[in-house]
């Protein structure tokens, strides 16, 4: 080998060795927890109005990692990402809602969850939990859906039924019922899912109307910004949720602010 | 799984960031060198009351500001479902029944509650409660009936009862520790299958 080229070799090696030393770029949580919030933190978008009433939600969500802050190590700390429908029960006014997306605690994998709540005020959640540890980067679709041939909600991950609902939000919530797509952590400090390099891409909106049960692609413009995160944080970091280049996909991610 | 904590969250994740970082970076060495060359009051308008099995409209979602703090209504009651010694959870559409008579177990029930324990969710959805409390654990023909037609197995059911829940929705739930936390261990596959917690309703 000539000694131009073991040279050219040699230090490029060296170059490569010194660079993987450096920090990857990644979202990094700020570690102290600060305080949580009754009805904890979300990013996302949601429905609150519109002409057209949803009695169901369907989305595709990138699987991505999200840290959480570090001084609070129980259930309670999590960041998770979903899609939802939610209403307001005619009884008392509590809310209910139906849930499935994926999540993780203090240092552990991410999961598959869902949930459903019938009226927060007086009953308690049914809560499926996935077993195994999910790949990030890859793209699961979650669906929350009111049927009438059960009188019932279910909440699926990937076309496979995880929860079913012993009640009928028809009967015992408000409509219209607000579909929403959203991450959601218990601490500001934390990080919801993705970076900007590795966005969470959430696509294929879609809603199942309420006047013809019939599942349609979501409209666009018809969905409210959510963002408890928008401020920048200690580690000079945010949380983003940006439009996507096809509305109403969208992006959220935890980065730097600027 | 089991896991140690580290000081930091997400070092585990960084490291495997960082192999992949580094992979990439390997790459285009060996390539440069082969070539030469990653509701409180959530209350939408909700315009007063009305009985259960209502169905009022309301025009408006309104994200909570307030709290109203849950409590579990009279008569509440774990949506599961017992007959003969079958005890069926709805929501999850698994029923457990009598194992098959003479089944012999590969695992003892002593086994499964120290797997059990060692697992990331239970640790980290009921946490303190693994400890405090002791679980009910039964061999059973374990039937999900979320597939057609239903996937039977034998295997263990470990309840851990008095567990309080999380909320992941838009408003904190009651906390009563009044729930069954379930972990169901298939002994044809050696794997965890269901981890899930049934809460009063």
């Amino acid at each position: 080998m000539r000694p131009t080229l073991v040279a050219f070799v040699v230090g490029l090696l060296a170059a490569v060795l010194t660079a993987s030393g450096a920090p990857p770029r990644a979202s990094a949580e700020v570690f102290t927890c600060g305080s949580p919030a009754t009805f904890n933190y979300h990013g996302g978008y949601e429905q609150d109005s519109g002409a057209v009433s949803y009695v169901g939600s369907q989305v595709d969500i990138v699987n991505r990692y999200g840290a959480v802050c570090d001084t609070k190590t129980g259930k309670a700390n999590f960041t998770n990402a979903y899609g939802m429908i939610a209403g307001v029960n005619t009884f008392d006014g509590g809310p209910g809602w139906g849930q499935s997306g994926y999540l993780r605690w203090y240092n552990s994998c991410t999961y598959f969850f869902a949930q459903i709540e019938e009226d927060a005020f007086d009953t308690g959640p049914q809560t499926f939990y996935g077993t195994t540890c999910l790949t990030y980067g890859n793209t699961n679709t979650y669906q929350n859906t009111q049927i009438d041939s059960c009188s019932c909600m279910h909440s699926n991950i990937n076309g496979t039924r995880e929860l079913a609902s012993t009640w009928d939000p028809k009967n015992v919530w408000f409509t219209p019922f607000s579909p929403q797509f959203e991450d959601e952590t218990a601490y500001l400090e934390s990080d919801i899912p993705g970076n900007a390099s590795a966005r969470t891409n959430w696509s294929n909106l879609m809603g199942k109307r309420l006047s013809d049960n019939t599942w349609v692609a979501y409209p666009c413009n018809v969905l409210t910004h959510v963002n408890d995160g928008s401020a920048t944080r200690a580690d000079g970091e945010k949380w983003w949720v940006s439009p996507g280049d096809t509305c109403p996909n969208f992006h959220t991610y935890t980065d730097t602010a600027g | 799984m089991s896991r140690s904590k580290p000081n930091r969250d997400g070092q585990v994740a960084r490291q495997a960031e960082r192999r992949g970082w580094l992979g990439w970076r390997s790459s285009l060495v060996l390539l440069c060198v082969v070539g030469g060359a990653i509701s409180g009051s959530l209350l939408m308008a909700a315009s007063g009351k009305a009985t259960r099995g209502g169905g009022r409209h309301a025009a408006v979602w309104r994200r909570p500001t307030h709290l109203t703090t849950p409590h579990l209504r009279a008569g509440a009651k774990l949506p599961i479902t017992t007959a003969n010694g079958t005890i069926t959870y709805q929501p999850e559409g698994i029923t457990v029944s009598a194992a098959p008579a003479g089944y012999s177990a590969p695992m003892s029930s002593s086994a499964v509650v120290s797997s059990f324990q060692q697992q990331v969710i239970p640790e980290d959805a009921i946490g303190p409660t693994l400890s405090s409390e002791t679980p009910t654990v039964t061999l059973n023909l374990v039937s999900d009936n979320r597939s057609t037609p239903a996937n039977e197995f034998p295997g263990w059911v470990v309840v851990y009862h008095n567990t309080s829940p999380q909320s992941y929705g838009p408003a904190p739930v009651a906390a009563d520790p009044v729930c069954d936390f379930v972990g169901i261990y298939d002994l044809d596959t050696s794997q965890w299958s269901e981890f899930f917690q049934d809460c009063p309703t």
